[in-house]
């Protein structure tokens, strides 16, 4: 499965495209791509290259868990999703907002 | 130090406005991502994992009280309270927010700093050794000559889009402790037959995929052709580098396909069309320049020594601060002091703004207002007088900077790798902390020993010319760090072995473990380093050790 991933634009922030079409801070909420829906994804991405505030967009490799977890792949989007390993540091948050719309 | 004048002030208020106005534009759309993108890093600002990450120049190193102050309230004001000095004697910060860039130019400007040419295909900030100025082994202060480059090389019209990214090091000493060698451009200070001092020129050395030592091309230009042959340098490079693969586009490549004797020819042509232009540095000029480093006023001392023996009972950490932070100095009666960004599990260069303070407060106290970023991650205080070391380490002690780990095992270089780098395979940063934590104990035992991680084959870790060096890679998705020995950056320089297959990250202290075994049961002595040991035994008993 896929997710959406970018930054945002004034803060940096790692953003997921959610499933209201809102960008947001949480993997938890990203709307999931199965194999079947590459047109959609594709259009989706299309979407959000277009949108200004919205930076090095790509789709990820997700997994969820049993327990409904969304895991990204490669340990690079894990460290994105959930913050640097070292240093207690908190992810960064949105500027002003807690999503950015599409 | 230097000052700027008008030109300088003015140059970088202009830039800073420039910049300023470019992030307006793109805050409100005006400007595309692809347009921005060279800009936001002609300026040092680069997007990283979580955020985006600004680097900011520190000119050759060296940093005065105020400066040092800015840098903490920088911190402290738009970013996460801590800077993270690097191996190109910057300062990044990592989660500045876009629309604070502006501001926190402006408040560099306010101290005659910027982050011009910190990034792109330009001559970036030129390094050196970080005891300029004040070492007991220099022949003479590299930093005027360091400081002419910088001017001349800043903005350059004709090297602003050069095939790669170019780096120029310069060191005042027989002993290189700039890595002169692994730069594109490396220069030493030398002393021809009538006894005038000039530079040896090295070139096309480098780390990242290729790591290569460079070849020396002169054996000694004078100062006041200095500039020129750099030209005639920059000028072959940029004419004959290839600019159809980034991989190949830095000098070293050209200079190991076309071969040196074809270079150098190519670059005295040049340089005699250009030898006698503007480019020729009147004595003025250069003792115009010289004079804003002239040395401290240095008063007589009476204590000239330290005792080391007489604290190892009582106060141990101190006498291990004395016995490795300390570096001689030219003059009777005072010593450089290394503080240490390396404590024991800590993340390797990194400082809080009120350990800035502190150290700028120390500069300011101790060290004629002077302070220098090394290549390995450290600060120093370049002028201590012995009778204040005391002072200076208990303020130390006072702000957690007191590790007296200067050169051991857990001085670690290590770039900031997957945890905040865009570009990385592998973590750095844990590993670093890993093998801190875990040789703590020993580190005495083995003496001198450089350890070098990088989280790609960018090698900004340096991990080439490590003694021991370890480079993060990604194989199926997990991380696996790959370990040579026997990298040195000094003169002697030399690119490590790689040992055999990779290791996974919770392995790696002790497969360093194993050879360091190996070197304590081999060596000769006390005496003989890790890297004496490797050069005399090879690389068997280590990849014996550590893969049976
Ligand atoms: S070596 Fe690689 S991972 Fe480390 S800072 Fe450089 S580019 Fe990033």
């Amino acid at each position: 499965m896929n997710a959406i991933t970018a930054n945002e634009l004034i803060s940096g922030a790692v953003v997921y495209l959610y499933e209201n079409g809102d960008f947001g801070v949480d993997l938890q909420k990203a709307k999931l791509f199965g194999a079947d829906e590459q047109a959609t994804q594709d259009a989706m991405l299309e979407k959000t290259l277009a949108n200004p505030r919205l930076v090095s967009v790509e789709p990820i490799a997700v997994e969820v868990s049993e327990t409904g977890t969304v895991w990204a792949n490669r340990l690079r989007e894990q460290i994105r999703a959930n913050g640097p390993t070292v240093g207690g540091f908190a992810r960064q948050t949105l500027e002003g907002a807690d999503h950015v719309s599409l | 130090m230097y000052r700027y004048d008008e030109f300088d002030a003015a140059f970088v208020r202009q830039r800073t406005e420039q910049f300023a106005h470019q992030v307006k534009r793109r805050l409100s759309g005006e400007l595309t991502e692809e347009q921005f993108r060279p800009l936001r890093l002609m300026n040092g600002l680069y997007l990283q994992l979580h955020a985006y990450m600004l680097r900011v120049a520190v000119p050759y190193g060296t940093l005065n009280s105020t400066q040092m102050r800015k840098l903490a309230h920088i911190a402290r004001t738009y970013d996460r309270g801590y800077g993270h000095f690097t191996t190109r004697q910057n300062i990044q910060y990592n989660w500045p927010k876009l629309k604070d860039v502006p501001a926190i130019l402006e408040e560099l400007a306010s101290v005659e700093m910027h982050a011009i040419q910190t990034s792109g295909n330009c001559i970036r900030n030129v390094t050196t050794d970080q005891f300029a100025g004040a070492a007991a082994d220099e022949i003479i202060d590299p930093r005027p000559v360091a400081e002419i480059i910088r001017q001349w090389s800043s903005l350059h019209p004709e090297f602003s889009y050069l095939p790669r990214k170019f780096k120029i090091a310069i060191t005042g000493a027989p002993q290189d402790r700039a890595a002169v060698k692994f730069h594109d451009i490396g220069l030493m200070a030398a002393t021809n037959d009538a006894g005038d001092v000039g530079w040896r020129v090295f070139v096309g050395g480098g780390l990242g995929r290729t790591p290569m030592v460079a070849k020396e091309i002169s054996d000694y230009v004078p100062h006041e052709y200095l500039l020129p042959y750099l030209e005639a340098i920059l000028r072959v490079y940029n004419m004959y580098g290839r600019r159809d693969n980034k991989y190949k586009a830095r000098i070293k490549i050209l200079v190991h396909e076309t071969g040196i004797e074809t270079i150098r020819e190519q670059v005295e042509a040049e340089f005699a069309e250009i030898k006698e232009g503007v480019l020729k540095l009147p004595q003025g000029e250069l003792t115009r320049i010289t004079e804003y480093f002239a040395a401290p006023n240095f008063e007589p001392q009476t204590e000239t020594k330290i005792d080391v023996a007489q604290f190892e009972a009582t106060d141990s950490a101190y006498a291990r601060f004395l016995k490795h932070n300390l570096h001689p100095h030219a003059k009777d009666g005072y010593v450089s002091v290394t503080i240490s960004l390396k404590p024991i599990g800590g993340v390797p260069g990194d400082a809080t703004d009120t350990q800035m303070e502190a150290v700028a407060d120390l500069a300011e106290q101790y060290s004629f207002d002077e302070l220098r970023v090394t290549h390995e991650q450290n600060l120093v205080l370049p002028h201590v007088a012995i009778k204040d070391v005391r002072a200076v380490y208990d303020a130390l002690v006072a702000n957690d900077l007191q590790e007296g780990n200067a050169g051991l095992i857990s001085d670690i270089i290590a770039c900031p790798g997957l945890d905040y780098c865009a570009l990385a395979n592998a973590r750095s940063i844990p590993i670093a902390q890993a093998i801190s934590e875990k040789f703590a104990d020993r580190e005495e035992e083995f003496g001198e020993l450089k350890l070098k991680i990088s989280g790609c084959i960018n090698a900004c870790g340096h991990h080439h010319v490590g003694h021991i060096g370890i480079l993060g890679v990604e194989k199926k998705g997990t991380e696996l760090y790959q370990i040579t020995v026997g990298g040195d950056a000094t003169e002697n320089a030399s690119v490590g072995t790689i040992l055999g297959r990779g290791v996974v990250p919770e392995e790696v202290p002790n497969a360093l473990e194993k050879l360091l075994d190996r070197y304590m049961a081999e060596r000769t002595g006390p005496e003989e380093s890790f890297l004496a040991a490797y050069r005399r035994l090879g690389d068997a008993p280590f990849k014996e050790a550590l893969y049976g």
